[in-house]
Parts: structure tokens; sequence; C-alpha cells
């Protein structure tokens, strides 16, 4: 963590450390004369390119891949709001619609949903009705409960098993 | 960086939100306006709040074409410690969303009024 912050906070200066040790071990190997020092110039600018391009310390450890420089990440500021603001919205449709899926479970039982997709495209699975048997009498019980006064539907319902395992999964 | 836990709990709590608004919304959505039209409005709705994402964050590094091979997915196995992060993850999701699935199923098999055990997942949400 330490280093990542280090990194950053450099990376927003344009001043690294990191670099500057480089330069300053390319430099000790060499005699510091003022004449090679300006020679070393581009060197060291290029060294500070290759490190301040929005790479994170470990991941310049680790060999990762170089990037622009206008992918490092915002650090305070409107545009890092937005970025949260960005991800809150991301967030919120993904895992928030993932939460959601027991609603759907519930509604599979609904003698109301049930009835609402019926649906002759749905003919084609009744070959699969007996892999999915064992479901039906898995929650027999329960949608006795709640789905017994409309089962009429039992045809129905045993097209919407693989329906619903489509919808929720 | 000073906020960067701020950030990231306003960021966790769109999950949360999302858990609590979005199942309100279906259920009431769908005796007023069908369950096809319920998927479209939830549809539109993420379509919009999509169109803020994908303006306002941006991968962090460029994405290069490598090649692509299927030992790449097998290897990370190998290493004992990976694996069991993996197998780690695998359980935890397998426990986190068994409760979703079957929380108002089993309220109103234990004789929770309608009304009220459909709330049961947005409670559930709020208090993660």
């Amino acid at each position: 963590m330490y280093r990542i912050r280090f990194s950053i906070q450099s990376t927003r200066s344009f001043d690294l450390p990191t670099s500057k040790m480089d330069s300053n071990k390319t430099t000790s190997r060499k005699p510091p004369t003022s004449f090679r020092s300006e020679e070393e110039k581009p060197e060291i600018e290029n060294a500070n390119k290759f490190t301040n391009d929005g790479l994170l310390a470990t991941e310049c450890k680790a060999g990762g891949t170089p990037t622009t420089s206008q992918s490092i990440p915002p650090d305070g500021g409107l545009n890092a709001w937005l970025v949260v603001l960005g991800a809150w919205c991301g967030f919120f449709v993904t895992f928030g619609w993932m939460n959601n899926v027991g609603i759907f479970r519930i509604l599979s039982t609904e003698s109301t949903f049930q009835l609402f997709l019926i649906d002759h495209s749905l003919d084609s699975f009744h070959g699969n009705l007996h892999a999915v048997r064992w479901r039906e009498h898995l929650w027999q019980d329960i949608r006795q409960l709640w789905a017994s006064k409309f089962v009429a539907s039992r045809i129905i319902s045993t097209r919407l098993r693989p329906y619903d395992d489509l919808i929720v999964f | 960086m000073k906020r960067r836990a701020t950030a990231l709990g306003i960021i966790a709590s769109g999950s949360s939100l999302g858990g609590v608004i979005l199942p309100i919304m279906v259920n009431k959505l769908i005796p007023r306006i069908g369950f096809r039209w319920t998927m479209r409005a939830v549809a539109f709705m993420i379509l919009g709040l999509l169109v803020i994402t994908n303006a306002t964050t941006k991968s962090r590094v460029v994405h290069t074409k490598k090649p692509f091979t299927v030992m790449e997915f097998i290897r990370p196995l190998k290493e004992p410690a990976f694996l069991l992060v993996a197998l780690a993850s695998f359980f935890f999701f397998f426990g986190t969303f068994l409760p979703f699935n079957f929380l108002i199923l089993q309220g109103q098999s234990e004789g929770m009024s309608n009304e009220l055990s459909n709330y049961l997942i947005p409670i559930l949400n709020a208090a993660r």
C-alpha cells in the first residue's frame, strides 16, 4: 500500500523518486562530470516517462506494460468524484441486480407470472422435461402453498421450469 | 488518496442500494405494467446508469491484444495459494447468494404475509 501511494504521489508531482534513484545509480557508475550529466539528461527523461506512465510501483515491479500518460488515475478533485459516481452506477446495476434474484424465484412460483409466461416457443423445451423433473419434486410442497389455486397450469409450470432457470441464472 | 476509503465505500453502497431499490421497483411495477414492461423499464434504467459509468470511468491500463492460450486459465490453478483463493471465493458466493434465492419462499412457508415477505430482500440488502 505504501508503495502504491508513494508512486502515485510522485506521478502527480512529475518527479519520480524511483527514477531519481535509477539516475543516481547510473550517474554514480560514471564519473560525475557536468558534461556527462548533460548527456544523460534525455535518458533520465526516458526513464521518467517509463515509470511515470501511470503504472503503479507494484505493476512496474511485475513488468506490466507501459501505458500512456493519460491513464494516470485522477487523485482528488471533480474528476475523481465523477469516477466514483460512475463506479457507483456500475455497481448499482450489476450487484444490485444480482441481489435481486430472489424476486424472480418468488415470481416464478406465483401463478400470475406463470400464466404470463405461456409461450408456444417453449414447446421445444418439452423434450427436456424429464431432466428437470427432480426440481418439480423439490418445489412441489412450496408451490402447492402458493400456486395450488391455479394449478390448472400444472402443464404450464412444468413448461416453465427451464425458462425459470434461464431467467435466474 | 486521502479519501480512497470513502470513495470505495460510496461505490460499494451502490450494490446495496441497488439491492434495495430494484426488488421494490420490480415488485411494484409488475402488477401495474406487467412483467415485460417491468423488465424493459429496469433495462432502460440500467442503460441510463451505464451511460454515466461509461462517460466517467475508463480503464487505467491500455488494452493490448494478447495471444489466447487455454493454459493461461489452467496454469494459475496449479499454484496452491491461488487454488485455495478460487475455492474460497466459490464457497463465499455459494453461501452468499443462497439466502437471496430462497429467503422469500422460506419466509412465506413459515407463515409470513405476502406483502412483508417481498420486502425481505430489500431488508437483507440494506443490512449489508
